[in-house]
């Protein structure tokens, strides 16, 4: 009985040991390649690679090359379809050049972060246009494109190397680009001034690729083409003006049109104030956008119609409001009508100034003027405050019709003010049934006050 | 239902009128008896026990117990034998109609092996806890019939069958009601039973009973195919010390278990203890490894002779690497039918991305009161709780890791070049080169992943809800992640059998049933990233740039997921689950009949724990409760035309109510249920012949079961709505019938032959409804429709299996089994969305394309050839040193003799259809192991 159990026991405490021999439950994780460079030798830049396939005919669809050699060229990534507006696409440059290429994968950025410097082994890969877009890619379809490397097949063509590196944009005026410039196709360029031309819509249509317009404040444009399966596809395009990033292609029918693709929306730093608009530290403003079509009630301002019973309305024109006073058709012999800002605080404030913009129509002698009154009661009747005027740029002269641009008020100074001021738009027409009829229409828009 | 009643009554009616027709018959005895094992003093079942006099034959059952009928009055000898016990020859004397013998005692003798018993350790009890895939297919098991009583039908379908995915009857696993020391260890979601929650413990869940079809049984109803008891209390445990070695090919490499049973001892106490390890770095199939252990202890006290308390514990901590089936053209490139896509070379070593992880330790306190000879009253409480986790990669904004994902293949390479032949050979001939040559390629590229995760840096804004708290590092791309249920389960069961006269037993029972599941997934491994995010990448695709809806949980937005979080999903599911059953068994010379009923209430609900985006007011907190309300009636009889022919049939008519998963509609994401959950009906006829003699054994048994209004929900990617769907099917019906024979012949004392056939026929009977409900989209949901799959063969493994065994009995206490084995008729699982009207809408009918789409595959038959040698081995008799029965066990399994290596188990059309492209995704197969062994070397003291 005892021999047996204690043989037992031996059994149990053996079966412990040989229990807990170590069974591996964790992999080594594997070397982390991302800050190794292998150094390959670099045959070609670029642009040198580019230069091998001829130039593009739009006639024939287009030039292809195939890479015979041992062309090896290096770049740094600069987009990927990380948000989806790329799609199958890698764009790469060096200092000479940039170039995009076709891989036919999904989810390219998981491998190839913007600023991972690669190395492409070109031979056997195909030169060629995406519509008069330079490619590189894999052998041509029947159109003369080329079909896109075989997901399989990437990894005997481009050698990763390092991740971070900078990523070098070129800093360009938007009158630079604005008309087909080849040395920058593909290119990420840094465009340093420009706006969205209608900012009531979103990056896309919900259903197609999209082309929206950016503009810069002398009126030169250049498309913005966004894809719809993009993940920011729906936002609302950025009110405001400043730099945009992108990376530059074209598209040749007909003629060239280039166009900047965005890689997510970070590329697009458009906080600043609108071209005409001022900038600075913004004390108010009013663009009117946000009132109804035609509605007297303006917010905060006070809408005033001192002699004749006419108020400031807001009107549109194209995707722009503002607010429109005149007194024709009104049958009043005197019309004096009184738009006042909200209490406007000045105190702290270095160099304050106002600046506004007014289209004028049907000039025949009505005016408008600008007061400033520190003692306003903020309410009510404005005509027992005292009002100084103050010197601004009024649109003037267009008698036969309405004037095609915004005239800025210039800058007017408000140092001689301190305290809660109120700002008045004051309106002097008349419109009797008999005698001189002084009834020129203003718009007015973008008021702001802001100091340094 | 009132046909059903009406039948049940008048099977009753004619179970009455046969029992008073025949009451007064004197033509012979009812001979009763029950058999003991000496060594432990419990009930010996499965003890073939025969009167070669008269050539009559039986089995004791579960309670040790066995009769004989029409014995005429006289002076037999009685000859025991089985597994397990030394063949003896017991003096009995008929002399009245109703003899009852009372306890005869059998000695153990572990050198007298039956087959089954020496087959039991080379099984391995997990093969069957084969979680359901991807792709929403579940496997079979192997060793859920390891019950198989003596019946040589349910050994040849358990031993020789179920390696091939057979299915008894086609029935699932669920049929099948499975108790531990009375403890109900169905699951009780899918009413499957885990085998593996008790693998590697072979040694003390030796001693089971069990039922076949419709049979009564002693301990409980049972399901549609029965019921298995096992006895795992120590007191059952035969004083022994044992240690074994094991060596295979199969799943793991090695095995060792050791166990030492004290036997009864005085003052009335037994303890046993079970450990054991099974290990394989690498199994059968390439990638998969096992690593696992098990731990079983158990104490026995007895009070007297009437009270015994018991209380048991195992577990069986599992870690084991899983393969996964694929389609015919990766089986071509990789020219192995044993390609597995699961794993990968990290740092040169091969690591399986699906690791099925599980350990669910089980707590069991038995009370056993038996207040007289007539009467037992067993009551069991459990415990169960732990973890069932199985891993796999997942991604966000990441390319498909799987390396046989479709667009990886030759074909999709070729289609794209479609228009230039040319070319398109020589693409497809590069994607099969690099196949053949570099298994970054044709496997897991564990290395791109990390490289991927590295790279990746990124900032999570507004982390955890909070403006401008924002996270930067690199968001892992790819990640391990597991599906994790953690229960707990308490169970409550108590039943009564008292022998109320001579003729009639009754017994009754209760049973209570309470768990807690939670479910969600877990991330296991960032692959070198930082942190993960917890978005639902397919809603944030729909719904463009909406900042919540892509939130998997709004109630903790932007949360940072690391190791050990949980993210995805995560719910519990509350379940009360009750029934009573109770039970008339009758035994006369010339018949025996039984009548059983149960009812029960089966109550669920869910509870999210997770606020999901698209469903923000339907996902967080409590669902309404289902209730459904659950019955079984019961009956049979068995005529027996003399002591060796018998005449049976047994009915059963059955209410079950639906599972989680096939009422909540997505239980992953929200609490909404199918518009109408209903129970699903069941009923069930077998009947036969039965033949019992001491050379002669066979049955001949025909079946049928109709399954009806089940629902069935499948969730997959659905080209037509190009997102996650969930396909839900109504009123779906079924029906299993066939034919079951067998025979067996004792040409001599040292050779038997045994044939087998099953002949079954599993098959939808019916056109159910289907309605689609979008995942990841809440503006989907289709108008009803009808799937056509009605008469299509449902995916149950080979509905013909058919067998021939020789087995060859040595005095010199070894034996061999040599079988030849063919197996036919095994059909692919069919695709419903593919037989819908929509799907067939550009297809004309009759044509090729139509054939193509629409026939149901039917997978080659096979032939296999198995053999088995057991051997035993006295030592104490060579060896005088050595302890008294000192005894040496070998046995050798081999299977698949031929090493056939295309044959294929199983197999199922993908869910994801192209009705543009049919063939794009074709169906994906699982195929047998080719030859495999198992050597077992046991040492008994």
């Amino acid at each position: 009985m005892m021999r047996r159990l204690n043989f037992a026991i031996a059994c149990m405490l053996l079966s412990v040991g040989v229990f807990t021999a170590c069974v591996k439950k964790d992999f080594d994780a594997p070397a982390d390649q991302t800050s190794i460079d292998p150094m390959l030798k670099v045959t070609h830049t670029i642009a040198q690679l580019k230069a091998m396939n001829g130039v593009y005919n739009p006639n024939t669809g287009g030039d292809t090359t195939v890479i015979g050699q041992d062309v090896v060229i290096s770049g740094i990534v600069t987009a990927n379809d990380r948000s989806g507006n790329f799609y199958k696409q890698l764009v790469i440059q060096d200092s000479s050049s940039a170039i995009m290429m076709l891989i036919d994968a999904n989810n390219l950025y998981a491998d190839y972060p913007v600023g991972r410097k690669i190395y492409v082994k070109c031979r056997n890969l195909w030169l060629g246009y995406d519509g008069g877009n330079p490619v590189l890619g894999y052998v041509p379809n029947e159109q003369l494109g080329l079909t896109s490397i075989p997901q399989q097949r990437v990894g005997d063509f481009i050698v990763k190397a390092n991740i971070g590196n900078p990523v070098v944009a070129d800093t360009v005026d938007l009158a630079t680009v604005s008309s087909a410039q080849d040395k920058y196709y593909n290119r990420l360029l840094y465009i340093r001034e420009a706006q969205f031309d209608d900012t009531t819509k979103s990056y896309t249509q919900p259903t197609s690729t999209t082309n929206r317009n950016i503009k810069d404040c002398a009126g030169k444009t250049l498309v913005v083409r966004t894809s719809n399966y993009s993940n920011f596809a729906s936002l609302m395009l950025p009110k405001g003006k400043g730099a945009i990033m992108g990376i530059y292609t074209v598209y040749i029918s007909s003629k060239a049109t280039p166009q900047l693709v965005i890689r997510d929306t970070s590329d697009v730093r458009f906080n600043g104030a609108r071209c005409g608009a001022v900038s600075g530290n913004i004390l108010f403003g009013e663009n009117f956008e946000g009132y109804s079509k035609g509605t007297t009630n303006i917010g905060g301002w006070i809408n005033f119609a001192e002699v004749g019973n006419k108020q400031y309305a807001i009107d549109s024109f194209g995707a722009t409001k503002y607010a429109k006073i005149s007194a024709n058709a009104s049958g009043q012999a005197i019309v004096r009508s009184w738009l006042i800002t909200p209490g406007i605080t000045l105190t702290g404030a270095t160099n304050p100034t106002l600046t506004f913009k007014t289209i004028n129509g049907y000039d025949n002698g009505a005016t408008l003027k600008v007061y400033i009154s520190t003692n306003y009661s903020g309410s009510g009747n404005p005509t027992t405050a005292t009002w100084t005027q103050v010197p601004a740029t009024i649109s003037t002269g267009n008698t036969t019709g309405y004037a095609s641009t915004w005239t800025p008020s210039g800058n007017v100074n408000l140092n001689a003010f301190s305290g809660k001021v109120y700002v008045a738009f004051v309106y002097d027409g008349a419109d009797p049934s008999t005698g001189t009829k002084l009834t020129t229409t203003y718009e007015l828009d973008d008021v702001y006050v802001v100091a340094n | 239902m009132k046909l059903r009643f009406s039948f049940i009554l008048s099977l009753m009616l004619l179970i009455v009128g046969i029992t008073f027709g025949q009451a007064n018959s004197k033509k012979g005895a009812l001979v009763k008896g029950k058999l003991i094992n000496k060594a432990t003093g419990e009930p010996a079942n499965d003890i073939q026990i025969t009167i070669p006099r008269l050539r009559l034959l039986t089995t004791s059952d579960g309670a040790g117990e066995f009769n004989f009928s029409q014995v005429s009055l006289g002076k037999y000898g009685l000859v025991v034998s089985g597994p397990g016990v030394a063949t003896d020859t017991i003096q009995i004397v008929v002399n009245a109609a109703m003899t009852d013998l009372g306890a005869l005692y059998v000695m153990p003798n572990d050198r007298n092996n039956a087959i089954q018993a020496a087959l039991i350790p080379t099984l391995l009890l997990d093969e069957n806890n084969i979680s359901s895939d991807d792709d929403g297919i579940s496997s079979q098991n192997v060793s859920g019939l390891l019950s198989a009583g003596r019946d040589p039908f349910q050994n040849t379908a358990a031993f020789l069958f179920g390696p091939y995915r057979f299915q008894a009857r086609g029935y699932d696993r669920g049929a099948q009601q499975v108790l531990i020391n009375g403890a109900p260890m169905n699951d009780v979601e899918t009413g499957d039973a885990y085998w593996g929650q008790w693998g590697g413990l072979n040694d003390v869940f030796r001693s089971r009973s069990s039922t076949y079809g419709l049979e009564p049984s002693d301990y409980s109803i049972g399901g549609i195919n029965g019921s298995v008891f096992f006895d795992a209390t120590a007191a059952n445990q035969r004083k022994q010390t044992r240690i074994t070695y094991s060596n295979s090919n199969r799943q793991f490499r090695n095995r060792i278990m050791i166990t030492h049973n004290t036997g009864m001892l005085k003052g009335g106490w037994a303890f046993s203890a079970s450990l054991s390890k099974r290990w394989a770095k690498e199994g059968y199939i390439p990638g998969t490894f096992m690593d696992a252990y098990s731990y079983y202890f158990a104490a026995s006290k007895r009070f007297g002779n009437k009270h015994e308390l018991d209380f048991t514990v195992f577990g069986a901590p599992t870690r084991r690497g899983k393969s996964a089936p694929v389609v015919q053209e990766v089986l071509d490139i990789s020219s192995n039918n044993y390609y597995n896509p699961a794993w990968g070379y990290q740092n040169g070593e091969k690591r399986n991305a699906r690791v099925a992880n599980y350990h669910q330790p089980t707590f069991i306190l038995n009370y056993h009161y038996a207040p007289s000879s007539k009467t037992n009253w067993f009551t069991s409480l459990s415990y169960q709780f732990g973890k069932n986790a199985n891993s796999t990669i997942d991604w966000y904004n990441g390319a498909d890791p799987r390396p046989d994902y479709y667009r990886y293949l030759p074909s999709w390479r070729s289609q794209l070049y479609s228009s230039n032949p040319t070319l398109a050979a020589q693409e497809a001939e590069d994607v099969r080169q690099r196949w053949a040559t570099n298994p970054s390629v044709s496997q897991i590229n564990w290395d791109r992943l990390y490289q991927a995760n590295y790279s990746n840096y990124e900032t999570l804004s507004n982390v955890d809800g909070i403006q401008n708290n924002n996270f930067y590092g690199r968001r892992s791309v790819y990640v391990v992640g597991s599906f994790v249920d953690n229960i707990k389960k308490y169970t409550f069961n108590t039943y009564l059998q008292h022998a109320a006269s001579e003729h009639l037993t009754l017994f009754g029972g209760y049973t209570l049933l309470s768990q807690r599941t939670e479910s969600y997934k877990q991330l296991d491994d960032l692959l070198g990233g930082d942190y993960y995010v917890n978005f639902n990448q397919f809603a944030e695709r729909t719904y463009i740039g909406n900042p919540s809806i892509r939130q998997n949980d709004l109630n903790n937005p932007n949360r940072v997921i690391r190791v050990g979080d949980k993210y995805g999903y995560d719910y519990n599911i509350h379940y009360l689950k009750t029934w009573a059953w109770a039970q008339a068994m009758f035994k006369y010379n010339r018949i025996d009949f039984f009548l059983a009923a149960s009812g029960g209430i089966n109550n669920f609900k869910r509870e999210g724990l997770f606020r999901n985006g698209l469903y923000a007011n339907n996902s967080f907190g409590m669902s309404n409760s289902q209730k459904f309300s659950t019955y079984m009636l019961k009956g049979g009889i068995t005529y027996k035309l003399n002591g060796r022919n018998y005449l049976f049939v047994n009915a059963a008519t059955a209410q079950d109510a639906p599972t989680v998963d096939n009422t909540f509609i997505s239980p992953s994401t929200r609490n909404q249920t199918i518009s109408n959950p209903t129970a699903q009906n069941t009923l069930s006829f077998e009947g036969g012949y039965l033949l019992k003699a001491p050379k002669v054994n066979g049955r001949l048994v025909a079946y049928s079961t109709d399954v009806k209004g089940a629902t069935d929900i499948k969730r997959y990617f659905n080209e037509d709505y190009v997102t996650f769907v969930n396909y839900v099917m109504t009123n779906v019906n079924s029906r299993y019938t066939g034919i079951e024979a067998a025979l067996e012949y004792k040409l001599n004392p040292a050779f038997n032959v045994t044939g087998v056939v099953s002949l079954g026929q599993a098959f939808f009977t019916n056109r159910p409804d289907v309605s689609v409900y979008g995942d990841n989209d809440t503006s989907i949901v289709s108008v009803p429709q009808k799937v056509y799959i009605d008469n299509y063969y449902l995916a149950v493994g080979p509905q013909s299996a058919y067998s021939l065994s020789v087995k060859y009995n040595s005095k010199q206490y070894w034996f061999g089994t040599l079988s030849f084995n063919y197996f036919d008729r095994n059909y692919v699982e069919v695709n419903p969305g593919r037989r819908t009207e929509s799907a067939v809408t550009t297809l004309t009918p009759g044509t090729a394309e139509w054939h193509h789409v629409l026939d149901q595959e039917r997978l080659p038959a096979f032939f296999t050839v198995d053999l088995f040698l057991y051997k035993s081995i006295l030592l104490s008799k060579s060896f005088k040193f050595l302890p008294r029965n000192t005894s040496l066990y070998l046995s050798l399994g081999i299977n698949n003799l031929l090493d056939n290596r295309n044959i294929r188990t199983g197999g199922f059309e993908q869910l994801r259809f192209d009705k543009a492209a049919p063939d794009k995704f074709p169906s994906k197969y699982f195929i047998g192991y080719g030859r495999n062994y198992f050597i077992n070397i046991s040492l008994k003291f």
